[in-house]
């Protein structure tokens, strides 16, 4: 597509979109920054160390975890924090402590393994939602990496 | 006959003694709670508080007096984390809970 600037490739998304955008980051080398906003699927697995794991809970009852050998397997690479391990690229990462929905732990277990430069902006209050003013700053921060801000 | 108006709803509050609701694993985190009604305390209100780390067992579950002045709520987590508490009026709905989620050494957690 001409209109498609490749050179200059970001990628952002929340909750399953936070996830997505994490693995495009690290799959993909022509993305340029990222901006994640309360990614779900983050350790998921955690339930079986006694903290709670991210969205969606498969885990929460640890029985299952005896009973899906496999899926636990499998979601042991599709983890987001395994891609979040995986990352080269500046990350803008933001969420709220009040998230029912994909719990801080989890967020902060993802958060944690980012190796690559990372901002983090907690907007305490905030539950499983993206604000006007976290959306305004995602969109500010985007274009300064790409070197289109004003 | 004169309808008399229904009572305001109580409305539930809670701070967490650090702004940032940030601690580290050995703090005590501080909670004020309190109850009102149309902007006054409510102090003969039965509340449930319950706190725990989040989406764990609850370490409690009490039913406390509201009292004139609120009350406090002293918690803490032992490893890094995040601790969960809400208060509700006993006979509130869940619109009428208040939460507050802090953080315990968040730079820890999962690690």
């Amino acid at each position: 597509m001409p209109q498609v600037d490749s050179a200059r490739y970001a990628i952002e998304g929340g909750s399953q979109g936070g996830a997505l955008t994490l693995v495009g980051a690290a799959l993909d080398a022509r993305v340029k920054a990222i901006a994640v906003t309360h990614p779900a699927m983050a350790d998921q697995l955690a339930y079986r160390a006694g903290r709670a794991g991210g969205w969606p809970h498969i885990f929460e009852d640890t029985s299952r975890l005896a009973l899906m050998p496999q899926v636990t397997r499998t979601i042991e690479y599709y983890d987001a924090v395994n891609f979040a391990r995986r990352v080269r690229v500046p990350g803008y990462y933001t969420w709220g402590f009040n998230d029912l929905t994909t719990p801080p732990t989890s967020m902060h277990a993802l958060y944690n393994q980012v190796t690559a430069p990372k901002e983090l902006v907690i907007v305490k209050e905030v539950g499983h939602v993206r604000t006007p003013a976290q959306a305004r700053a995602i969109r500010e921060w985007l274009l300064r990496q790409l070197g289109a801000g004003n | 006959m004169v309808m008399q108006p229904a009572p305001a709803p109580v409305a539930m509050q809670v701070e967490a003694s650090h702004a940032d609701w940030h601690y580290r694993v050995g703090d005590t985190a501080v909670f004020a709670v309190r109850a009102t009604r149309g902007g006054a305390a409510v102090a003969d209100g039965r509340v449930v508080v319950q706190y725990g780390a989040e989406r764990m067992r609850p370490m409690r579950t009490d039913t406390v007096m509201a009292g004139r002045d609120g009350m406090r709520v002293r918690a803490a987590l032992s490893t890094p984390g995040f601790l969960h508490l809400t208060a509700r009026p006993i006979d509130g709905t869940a619109d009428a809970t208040a939460m507050v989620t802090v953080a315990f050494s968040a730079d820890a957690a999962g690690r």
